[in-house]
């Protein structure tokens, strides 16, 4: 494993779109504040023609007196025989520069500005101001036409002169008011376009401020969860170093400990270990001075990146490495692994994991030590290392039990006056009994002796006397599965004994997960072997609350009707997909309670239902059963066959199936849990056998019954 | 390494059947066989051999006195003492050795029988966790064949 922490594209992905809130609310503020800066100097611009105008009309104030002002010199000089050009001249230019101006408010255009330099005059806005420009014009336009003779001529012409003066008496006062409110009309737009901006100004302001805080509580916030994040992140790297059970630890390439590291680390090392402490003295204290080497040499070409990670797995010379012990005297093995952190492709760190692996060394000394001893084998004991220790003390127990069983029946055998059929079909039972739950556990060897035992019952229950051989072969048989369940149990007790011994915290399965296990192995295996695709359901969750008989005696029935599920339900797959259902064939397994706390064992499959004319075409087939004696027996007989020991459907004979012992175990554990059978089947569709458990009666049969059946 | 199998142990028992046969004219029969551990049904004499090499154990035959007597009375030996039931019980014990011995050869070493009367059903010391029980029938008897030996090489 290598860990990398080059960055990508993907993580710059992730850092915008996580603070794309904040992006999106500091460009919206950037904008805002560019259209209000827009926004002012638009206004601006405006207030700065508005003051043209306000002068311009002020001027005019003053024009209009100039002009009556010249005017009355000029009569006053005409009247005592003089004339002076310059008052014409001067007449000229405030007439022309009043016109001129009085038009611009009018129309709008260039004009001469206060400073005699041209300037642009905007039409006049506003009701008011533009009536005073037109009544202002209404008076001037007369005024211009009286005015431009005294301006033209050289000589002066009195009566021209009169006129104008007179229409200048009468309306320059005038002329002046339309002016003043002119320039009052124009400072008062002027005033409120200056209030408009003073409050878009304010109301921008407090928008900015306020997305502004927007964006600080924002980043704040991020800030506040990234921080809690990454806070987070600490803690529980600081719980799994302090909870993990091995110890981890990060060197560097100076071959320092890190400065987090797992708080058993310590323990496991025997040392005290603290952040940027060498790591090689310490492992120098605790190995062999060539495995020291050798493991220095491996941690140096793991920094140096030269050689693939996987490749040097096996050069590690510290998987699994004796150690020497401060104050004990009994060895301890410890496993150390190391784990390239690279960047890019420089190795950073190495992620170092040690584990104190003496349990499991030990274990498989003595394992290996006892199958020094005897014949097991290795798939046994790696069946017993998987194995749920409920299960198998349970298992052997029983097992154990029922053998004392069948060895009590051969011991009475001649005081019960029993015919050997009968004796060979209890130890059947029995056999048969555990044989199933052998395959359940998946101890091959002992399900390989039950029906090895099986087989030769067939042959003794076909002979109505027994030899010497014969019936010895019994107790030897019976010898051989009791010493293979005593080596199994020896092997169960050490390992039991490590467990304790070692305080395992280890919380084990609840009793319907331990069982539903046994059964899903079963069906994995009979399905497997019988070729046929199966699905097995399972509901078991009220075995939890039962006692371990009736669980025990529950599981022996479902190992029993699993069996025969596959072996006889469930058709192959191509012939169910021929009769349209799903390649899987189905069977379910639950138990359940009614409103009245009484419970039922409930297994059903989805295979080709119990259809008593096949059983009739299978017995006659078979060539035990005569004719005349099938056909008289009612299709409910035929289906209570099924019951009978000895009896089976099947052509030919297996591990799994065809010695006609299933059905009568179940019947016969039914019977033990006072158990009340009930088998309802449809042909081609399903099969369900269900029973109370606690109500003693006969199995009923139901051959038409509806899928709806539960 | 295997352990005993049923024609070796069939070796005992025929020797027993072979000797009933050849003294009385009248075969001795299994009637039935199991395995114990404790409860051993023991008779009123016993004839043990114990055995080592490849092997280690014993066999133990146990009959009734009425059937020892039966015996002798067969083999017109009128003198039925406690002593010569103990030698009958014994001579049945030889020649189970006998038969084992040409069976298992060099591999079974097997000592003198001892003679014991009234040995207790649970035995002090035991080879097998079972040892097999094999219930011998000769007229209306029953004598009891235990081997509890146990294969070690």
């Amino acid at each position: 494993m290598t860990s990398k922490t080059t960055p990508n594209k993907p993580q710059q992905t992730g850092t915008l779109n996580k603070y794309r809130g904040i992006i999106f609310a500091v460009t919206l503020f950037l904008l805002f504040n560019l259209a209000v800066l827009g926004l002012n100097f638009y206004t601006s611009s405006t207030l700065d023609s508005d003051a043209v105008s306000i002068n311009l009309s002020g001027r005019q104030r003053m024009l209009s007196q100039r002009t009556a002002k010249v005017l009355l010199s000029i009569q006053v000089d005409a009247a005592q025989g003089r004339f002076d050009p310059k008052n014409t001249e001067e007449l000229k230019k405030v007439s022309t520069l009043f016109d001129t101006t009085l038009n611009g408010f009018k129309t709008g255009g260039m004009v001469v500005g206060g400073d005699e330099k041209p300037v642009h005059l905007q039409k006049v806005s506003g009701e008011a101001a533009i009536k005073a420009v037109d009544d202002a014009l209404m008076i001037w336009q007369p005024y211009k036409k009286l005015l431009q003779p005294v301006i033209e001529s050289s000589v002066v012409n009195e009566i021209t002169l009169d006129i104008a003066t007179d229409y200048a008496r009468e309306n320059n006062l005038k002329l002046l008011k339309l002016m003043n409110d002119l320039t009052t009309q124009l400072e008062r737009n002027t005033k409120t376009k200056a209030s408009n901006l003073q409050l878009i100004q304010t109301i921008a302001l407090v928008l900015s401020l306020l997305l502004f805080a927007n964006i600080v509580f924002n980043a704040l916030r991020k800030l506040r969860s990234a921080d809690g994040e990454i806070e987070k992140a600490q803690r529980e790297t600081t719980e799994i170093l302090n909870t993990v059970k091995e110890g981890l630890f990060l060197l560097d390439p100076e071959l320092n400990v890190g400065s987090q590291f797992s708080s058993s680390i310590g323990k496991i090392l025997q040392h005290e270990v603290s952040a940027n402490m060498p790591f090689m003295p310490i492992l120098e204290q605790l190995v062999s001075a060539e495995i020291y080497t050798s493991a220095k040499d491996y941690i140096q070409l793991l920094f140096g990146n030269k050689v693939k990670e996987n490749l040097m797995l096996s050069l590690n010379p510290l998987t699994q490495v004796k150690v020497q012990s401060k104050n004990d005297t009994t060895p301890r093995y410890l496993s150390f692994q190391f784990n390239r952190i690279v960047e890019g492709k420089h190795v950073l760190h190495l992620l170092v994991t040690v584990q104190d692996v003496t349990e499991q060394v030990t274990q498989a000394e003595e394992l290996s030590a006892l199958k020094g001893q005897s014949s097991i084998n290795l798939e046994l004991l790696k069946r017993l290392l998987q194995a749920d220790t409920y299960q198998l003390q349970d298992f052997l127990s029983h097992a154990h039990g029922s053998l004392e069983s069948l060895n009590a029946i051969l011991a009475n055998a001649d005081k019960r006056a029993a015919n050997h059929a009968d004796l060979a079909n209890q130890c059947f039972r029995i056999i048969h009994a555990i044989k199933g739950e052998a395959a359940a556990m998946g101890l091959d060897a002992i399900e390989t002796l039950a029906h090895e035992f099986e087989e030769h019952l067939v042959t003794l229950r076909k002979k109505s006397e027994w030899d010497a051989q014969e019936i010895l072969s019994l107790p030897v048989m019976l010898s051989g599965m009791l010493e293979q369940i005593r080596q199994i149990e020896t092997i169960s007790n050490v390992m039991q004994a490590h467990h304790q011994a070692n305080n395992s915290t280890a919380k084990p399965p609840s009793i319907s997960t331990s069982v539903g296990n046994n059964l899903q192995r079963l069906a994995e295996q009979v399905s497997q072997s019988q070729n046929k695709k199966v699905q097995l359901k399972l509901e078991l969750g009220l075995l939890d609350e039962m006692d371990t008989k009736t669980v025990h005696q529950l599981q022996q029935i479902g190992i029993q009707l699993i069996r025969n599920g596959i072996c006889h339900g469930i058709e192959d797959a191509d012939i169910r997909l021929a009769k349209g259902k799903t390649a899987h064939g189905e069977i379910s397994i639950a138990t359940r309670m009614n409103q009245q706390g009484v419970i039922d064992f409930i297994v059903r499959d989805d295979g080709q239902g119990i259809v008593p004319s096949r059983i009739r075409a299978a017995m006659l087939a078979s060539g035990r059963y005569a004719t005349d004696i099938v056909n008289q027996l009612t299709d409910k007989e035929i289906v209570g066959k099924l019951f009978e020991p000895g009896f089976s459907t099947a052509s030919s004979t297996d591990k799994d199936a065809g010695r006609g012992v299933g059905m009568d175990l179940v019947q016969s554990l039914i019977n033990e849990i006072g158990g009340d059978l009930k088998i309802d089947t449809k042909a081609d569709v399903f099969t369900q056998f269900a029973f109370r458990i606690s109500k003693p009666a006969q199995p009923s049969i139901n051959l038409n019954a509806t899928e709806a059946v539960v | 390494m295997s352990d005993l199998s049923e024609k070796d142990i069939e070796i005992f028992i025929e020797a027993i059947g072979g000797y009933f046969k050849q003294i009385t004219k009248e075969a001795a029969s299994v009637g039935v066989a199991y395995l114990a551990k404790n409860a051993f049904p023991m008779n009123d004499y016993t004839g043990m051999i114990k055995v080592s090499a490849d092997y280690e154990g014993a066999l133990y035959f146990s009959a009734p006195s009425a059937m020892l007597r039966h015996l002798l009375t067969v083999m017109k030996e009128p003198n039925q003492s406690d002593e010569n039931l103990l030698d009958a019980v014994g001579e049945i014990a030889n020649t189970i050795s006998g038969n084992a011995r040409k069976y298992f050869g060099e591999n079974m070493v097997i000592s003198i029988p001892e003679k014991i009367a009234h040995l207790p059903e649970n035995l002090d010391h035991q080879a097998r966790p079972y040892a097999y029980v094999i219930i011998i029938k000769w007229k209306h008897y029953s004598a009891s064949l235990i081997v509890d030996i146990s294969r070690i090489r």
